[in-house]
């Protein structure tokens, strides 16, 4: 069994319709949406929720009280989350990391947690794969804890599928953290390129093996390739650009349903890895 | 002064492209290019060497003085953040 993520600095080069093709290829999957932000893998697969978790984090919670507004809790906090008044202790929950540090220093003992919801776990199945994504709550400026808890539904004995949000920061950095094999999907733009070298970059800063899927093949110019070449990244599979392809993508139908010898070309890329991660 | 934002959840959908087209039909405006993470719009202005460029330097890393370091399993408490016990310490000395 093994962790595959999906990844790709730049946004919508098609890191959602390469997780769900390989998702709907291959036997005995998981599949994780880990972008929290801006879910999209379940308008390809239409899953049937079964269970709902709401995703908390805890928060400090000052008891005026105790609290002699000694500023120990707001001088120690790295990211302003309580702010000290002469006569009152305020606290800012969406600044607030959870590291639970003002509890610790807090003299008077005036600073307990509460519990705040800041999104949701969804987990069900879809087709032959069972499904868990996580929500972030518009507003709410940390998506890393929900992609924790989406993370945390991981079983041992799948095959897990993670797709994760573009960029190259924090979420992707929790998304992918862990896996055995990051696929990075570009397509051949200059963009692509740009942000498909950001992404080299970290997945080499992680140790993780990875390999690309240039999306959108036949657009834009070969330097995606020469890239690969002089890099020695291996070049896994490349889905061309074509109309066939948009126009399923843009009735949300996976291509791989439609255009059957793609289910085959995803599940030899499966086998493939699974090979290469194996010996 | 008018500051127009181009946003969109959905990566891919246009918004560098967007804002550089507009850019190339004004005058006298700055263009900001707030995608730190995946900068793009240089690829389309190709603005002149940076006139300016300075360090940014956000909130500071936390270090373990292995000497200090008693290891208490508050700073193991299941949260990603380790060892801020260290910090806890240094902090109560003064």
């Amino acid at each position: 069994m093994m962790i595959i993520s999906i990844a790709s600095g730049k946004g919508g080069t098609g890191k959602t319709l390469v997780a769900v093709s390989l998702a709907l290829s291959i036997e005995n999957v998981q599949f994780l949406d880990c972008d929290v932000e801006e879910p999209n893998s379940h308008i390809f697969l239409k899953p049937k929720i079964l269970e709902r978790k709401s995703v908390y984090v805890s928060i400090p919670k000052i008891d005026e009280n105790l609290c002699n507004h000694c500023k120990k809790c707001s001088e120690f906090c790295e990211y302003n989350a309580i702010v000290v008044v002469p006569n009152k202790t305020i606290v800012f929950p969406e600044l607030c990391h959870n590291c639970g540090g003002c509890m610790l220093v807090c003299p008077q003992k005036a600073i307990s947690e509460e519990e705040k919801k800041i999104g949701v776990v969804e987990k069900g199945f879809a087709e032959n794969l069972e499904f868990v994504g996580g929500r972030l709550t518009v507003g709410e400026p940390r998506p890393i804890p929900v992609i924790d808890k989406v993370k945390n539904e991981i079983l041992p004995n799948k095959n897990v599928i993670i797709d994760s949000p573009p960029g190259t920061s924090c979420p992707v950095i929790a998304s992918i953290y862990g896996c055995d094999y990051c696929i990075l999907v570009t397509e051949p733009t200059p963009f692509g390129l740009h942000d498909l070298k950001l992404m080299v970059e970290t997945v080499k800063k992680m140790n993780i093996k990875f390999g690309v899927i240039v999306n959108k093949a036949g657009l834009g110019n070969k330097e995606v390739y020469k890239y690969c070449r002089e890099e020695k990244i291996p070049i896994l599979l490349e889905i061309p650009y074509s109309r066939r392809i948009a126009e399923l993508y843009s009735s949300g139908i996976p291509f791989i349903k439609e255009i059957k010898e793609w289910k085959n070309k995803f599940l030899s890329l499966f086998k493939d890895l699974k090979e290469s991660l194996t010996s | 002064m008018k500051q127009i934002v181009v946003l969109s959840s959905k990566g891919g959908t246009g918004k560098t492209t967007f804002a550089a087209s507009f850019a190339a039909l004004s005058q006298n405006i700055v263009v900001a290019d707030c995608d730190v993470d995946v900068a793009g719009l240089h690829l389309l202005l190709k603005p002149e060497k940076a006139k300016f460029k300075q360090e940014f330097t956000g909130s500071k890393l936390a270090f373990i003085n292995k000497t200090l370091c008693v290891e208490r399993e508050e700073c193991e408490a299941s949260r990603g953040i380790k060892l801020i016990w260290e910090k806890v310490l240094d902090f109560l000395k003064d």
